[in-house]
């Protein structure tokens, strides 16, 4: 399968493309008063309102703050994931559209099934789904439906 | 659509109820005589003569003539009920359903045999043959007579593959009835042509057809998005100068949004008919006698909406019934009526629909509910003592409470009322509930009457721009430093005295517990300045919300937060503005939840607000909301807030002139600009003005927009009006605003000079003062089409359902109606009643009172006349309807 990767700090991450609707930067984010601070407002896509998580919030980690590099990474919400789900594999998303806004995006890899690995268990994340070694380097595949539904677990909104 | 396109359907529809009715009232009569269910059943078959009459359908209003006249006999006792009459009863209103349903309104029917049968009922000779078989010869023709097939069909029927468009015509004296076309398409070609005949037929009969909800909800969807798109195209060429296919797309688009949203929107009736079954099965269940009184079943609202209401009322029904009502030994003994009665009333209020249900039963006692509460831990001792009667009864809403002491079938279950209560706060609406031990309960709840697409004011909090649906929105009140009512601080919570109440006042940092960082100095400025805030309600709360300034209005589409979102319960939604930027859909229902301003804050103000309605009952004929408005930069005016429909802020590069006119666009419209001086006798506009104000009045047919120059204010002042001392028609009279000389304005007579030809108020020019009609009318449609065709030659039109209505409003304002106008045949209290109990009242004794029905006989107008009434007039057309009413103004 495709992935996209992109990286938060050092890290390279990636998600399942299938599950991408859209990237895209320089947005115009509108606050939501009194929302979690991780919640770095809604845009307009083309008549969608989205709603945009702070990949760098949601790791309680350092803010990501907008620049040339950072993009947003839109995902399809449930529906539009079920129109193209290939039967292979099952993937979930959110019932909303929601974008993760990250620091840069970089280069698209495939992975094949076989090269995924278990998350060692010293870095046990929610968000984290498996680990592929890239070179050199480790990326981390991400769980998006775990990223996607933060009110579910509460510990990251509050 | 031609109005009486309209109207006839409207008939149809409400001809198929009362055949319901009838038939149901038909079944009833089998298990037992009653006078009521007499007149119930003369009711019924009155309107369908009548609308049958009145729209020349001769065979419906011949049968039903014969059938209504059976039973007037048995009504008035010259004829006793016999158990062989039931079943030409029945026949007579099978073949009636026969003639509602075929294409020609059984026009060419055949109906001498069963009339005859009917007749002989009265001359006590009963007919031999078996009325049955009749019946099965009348079904047995009705099918279709007159469905024209076109003759190549016929001709040719083989080589036909499509079978053609039946378009059924319906000429019936000068007016016309266009029935849909209906085209179908069989693949097969026609061998059978009797059957392809039917099979279109029977879709044709009710012009409708089947649609997927589902498709029904995305095009709302769509329709959504179009007009979105449209006020950003409107916004993005609002600079060209030749827009003339964007407005023209515009136009269509708002015609295409307001039938989309009909569509969807559905009358509650069908949901309350069914609690008629409901509340007999209670009564027997529970053996106690139940009433059922339904009002307002033509109001209209969203199907998801009605959808949804169904399980919520019967809840709350049958509450009324169980815990509610009752005994009847003990009401008795209470000196109640043995029958307990239940009210089930709809009605549109403000943007709002208002259901009520209510019981004359025992009321909540509030000590047990109080008891409980504490004994649940849901309220401590403390709260218990310092709770009012009303308050502590709303506990009943919270989880985990039912009064019942013990569980029965019905209710008391301990779950339901929160259920209830969040089920209409799901629908964006709010509930209530007022209660007196020993004389009632009642549940008030208000909903919006549709979801999706919502006219909104968009403000300005502290840069971050809002949407507040109008439905929730009350008014809008600038206090400035020199006024006298500031907004004051009661250990750290602002309030404002709002006409004898006080009202919570809230900021957005407290709704969202978040401070902005350039708000400190902002705020330490307003002290010295004018303060902004919105008057938002929720049910009978309400509280401010402090604003920085009023944008625009606009329709938005509200989108719902998402999951992430969606413990935000201040918010209602999101929406994508005009010009593409987003903004949070402001929601008084959650503002109030989340701050729990239903518990504590608030009780105190809905207690001294229903205190001022009553107030406001007792002096409402001087009482007023007031727009206050300039022209010029001197004079101050002003015109009835409830005439106002929307007031605009326009820059003078938007305006338009075509020869001598000035027009504006609107939101795809284009107003006529109406420049007060010229009808007036005041000062011109000031010229250096870059922008101003329209003011569109909420006058039918009179879309134009008034030039302000400036909004001052609205007011909500008792009006003491003098009379202008120079002779102005469009002057209704001079006040005193603020310590300021104000004209009133009255748009009506306005209206009347600039399209005087729509107008024509002519013929009564001389009493423009006699101008309040009280009209009495049962039937919804015959109640529309009067009040329409009132309205429509300048009459203030006041509407009641029957005569026990109408004496109430007659004796609640006395001198001010000029004249009534009632049918004959009402249930409750009837014309005769209504105008016997007017005539020997001394305080109404001289208000004329018209008999306006559908009685043709000489025999009726004398008794009509010798009841008291001072005209008779029967409903036949326009002219007759209106003719009744000017020639007795005039002559008066």
């Amino acid at each position: 399968m495709l992935y996209s990767t992109f990286y938060l700090g050092d890290t390279q991450m990636a998600v399942p493309i299938p599950c991408i609707l859209e990237i895209g930067r320089s947005f115009k984010f509108h606050p939501v008063r009194g929302a979690p601070e991780v919640i770095d407002g809604i845009i307009n896509l083309r008549g969608k309102v989205v709603t945009i998580v702070n990949l760098g919030l949601a790791f309680e980690e350092i803010k990501i703050e907008p620049s040339d590099e950072s993009r947003i990474l839109i995902f399809k919400n449930n529906s539009e994931l079920n129109e193209v789900a290939d039967s292979d594999t099952v993937m979930e998303t959110a019932p909303d559209n929601i974008g993760i806004h990250v620091d840069r995006i970089s280069d698209v890899i495939r992975v094949e099934s076989e090269e995924l690995q278990a998350v060692p268990s010293n870095m046990v994340h929610p968000f984290y789904k498996h680990v592929v070694r890239r070179g050199d380097s480790f990326i981390i595949i991400l769980e998006p439906s775990k990223i996607l539904n933060l009110h579910e677990t509460p510990d990251h909104l509050s | 659509m031609n109005l009486d396109d309209e109207v006839f359907k409207n008939f149809l529809v409400e001809m198929g109820e009362k055949l319901e009715e009838l038939e149901n009232g038909l079944a009833e009569l089998e298990e037992g005589f009653s006078e009521d269910l007499i007149n119930k059943l003369f009711r019924a078959v009155h309107t369908i003569k009548g609308g049958g009459g009145f729209f020349g359908l001769t065979k419906v209003s011949e049968l039903s003539h014969v059938f209504e006249d059976v039973l007037m006999n048995v009504r008035e006792g010259k004829l006793s009920f016999g158990d062989h009459m039931i079943s030409p009863f029945y026949s007579a209103c099978d073949a009636l359903k026969g003639m509602h349903e075929s294409d020609d309104f059984g026009n060419n029917q055949d109906i001498g045999q069963l009339c005859l049968e009917l007749k002989s009922l009265e001359t006590g000779l009963k007919k031999e043959e078996d009325p049955i078989s009749e019946l099965g010869d009348i079904t047995d023709v009705e099918p279709n007579p007159v469905s024209d097939q076109t003759s190549e069909d016929d001709g040719n029927p083989t080589t036909k593959t499509e079978l053609k468009k039946v378009t059924n015509k319906v000429e019936v004296e000068s007016e016309k009835v266009v029935l849909e076309e209906v085209e179908s398409k069989s693949k097969s070609p026609v061998t059978k042509l009797s059957k392809g005949n039917r099979a279109e037929k029977t879709v044709g009969q009710n012009e409708t057809i089947r649609v997927k909800v589902d498709l029904l909800n995305k095009l709302m969807e769509l329709t959504g998005e179009i007009v979105l798109g449209r006020n950003q195209l409107l916004r993005q060429f609002a600079d060209m100068e030749d827009k003339s296919n964007l407005v023209a797309m515009a136009h269509m688009i708002s015609d295409l949004q307001q039938l989309v949203l009909q569509t969807r929107m559905q009358p509650i009736g069908g949901t309350f008919t069914k609690f008629k079954r409901i509340v007999r099965d209670l009564a027997k269940q529970l053996d106690k006698p139940i009433n059922l009184e339904i009002k307002g079943e033509d109001t209209e609202l969203d199907r998801s909406i009605i959808e949804s209401l169904s399980d919520p009322l019967t809840h709350l029904i049958r509450n009324c019934a169980d815990h509610g009502l009752e005994d009847p030994s003990s009401r008795v003994s209470s000196g109640k009526d043995r029958v307990g009665t239940v009210w089930l009333q709809a009605r549109h209020e403000g943007g709002q629909v208002v259901i009520t249900v209510e019981d004359d039963g025992k009321g909540i006692d509030a000590e047990k509910v109080k008891a409980k509460a504490i004994a649940n831990n849901v309220i401590s001792q403390s709260e218990a003592d310092s709770m009012g009667e009303n308050e502590a009864a709303k506990l009943i809403f919270h989880p985990g409470l039912s009064t019942a002491e013990e569980v029965t079938s019905l209710s008391g279950r301990g779950v339901g009322m929160d259920v209830v209560k969040s089920t209409f706060e799901k629908l964006g609406g709010a509930i209530d509930l007022e209660t007196k031990l020993g004389s009632g309960t009642k549940i008030i709840i208000h909903l919006p009457t549709t979801l999706t697409i919502m006219s909104s004011l968009i403000v300005r909090i502290e840069g971050d721009r809002y949407a507040v649906p109008h439905s929730e929105l009350k008014e809008v009140i600038l206090v400035r430093p020199e006024d006298e009512i500031q907004i004051e601080e009661i250990r750290e919570r602002k309030v404002y005295r709002l006409r004898g109440n006080l009202i919570p006042i809230l900021s957005m940092e407290e709704i969202t517990s978040v401070s902005k960082d350039h708000m400190v100095d902002n705020e330490k400025k307003s002290d010295q300045k004018e303060i902004l805030f919105l008057v938002l309600h929720s049910g009978l709360n309400q509280f401010g919300l402090l604003i920085d300034s009023i944008d625009h209005t606009e329709e938005i589409v509200v989108k719902p937060l998402a999951q992430i979102l969606s413990s935000h319960t201040f918010y209602a939604g999101s929406s994508i503005l005009g010009d593409s930027d987003v903004a949070m859909v402001l929601s008084a229902n959650g503002i109030c939840q989340s701050h729990k301003l239903h518990i504590h804050d608030l009780e105190t103000s809905v207690q001294s607000t229903k205190s001022l309605a009553e107030m406001q009952i007792l002096d409402m004929q001087e009482k007023q909301d007031l727009l206050v408005f300039r022209y010029s930069k001197n004079e101050q005016l002003a015109i009835p807030l409830s005439l106002v429909f929307k007031v605009e802020q326009i820059e003078v590069k938007q305006i338009q002139k075509i020869s001598n006119n000035h027009f504006i666009n609107l939101e795809g419209k284009n107003i006529l600009l109406l420049y007060l001086d010229k009808y007036l006798s005041i000062e011109s506009l000031p010229d250096d003005l870059e922008t101003f104000y329209i003011i569109t009045p909420k006058i039918k047919d009179f879309e134009v927009g008034i030039v302000a120059s400036s909004i001052e204010e609205s007011v909500h002042t008792r009006l003491n009006l003098d009379s202008p001392p120079i002779n102005e028609n469009a002057i209704l009279g001079i006040t005193t605003i603020r310590e300021k000389i104000t004209f009133l304005v009255d748009l009506f007579s306005l209206a009347e000079q600039v399209s005087p030809e729509r107008f024509k108020r002519a013929e009564l020019e001389g009493k423009p003062e006699k101008d309040r009609l009280l009209v009495v009318e049962d039937t919804p449609f015959f109640r529309d089409l009067e009040k329409t065709y009132f309205e429509s030659v300048g009459f203030r039109v006041t509407l009641a359902n029957n005569g026990q209505e109408a004496l109430d409003l007659l004796l609640d304002r006395p001198n001010y109606y000029n004249l009534v106008v009632s049918d004959i045949v009402m249930p409750v209290m009837d014309g005769y009643e209504l105008v016997k109990t007017i005539k020997s009242s001394e305080k109404l004794e001289h208000m004329p009172v018209i008999a306006l029905t559908s009685f043709t006989e000489e025999e009726s107008r004398d008794k009509a006349l010798s009841a008291g009434f001072d005209g008779y007039a029967i409903k036949t057309n326009k002219e007759n309807i209106l003719r009744a009413v000017e020639h007795f103004l005039i002559e008066d």
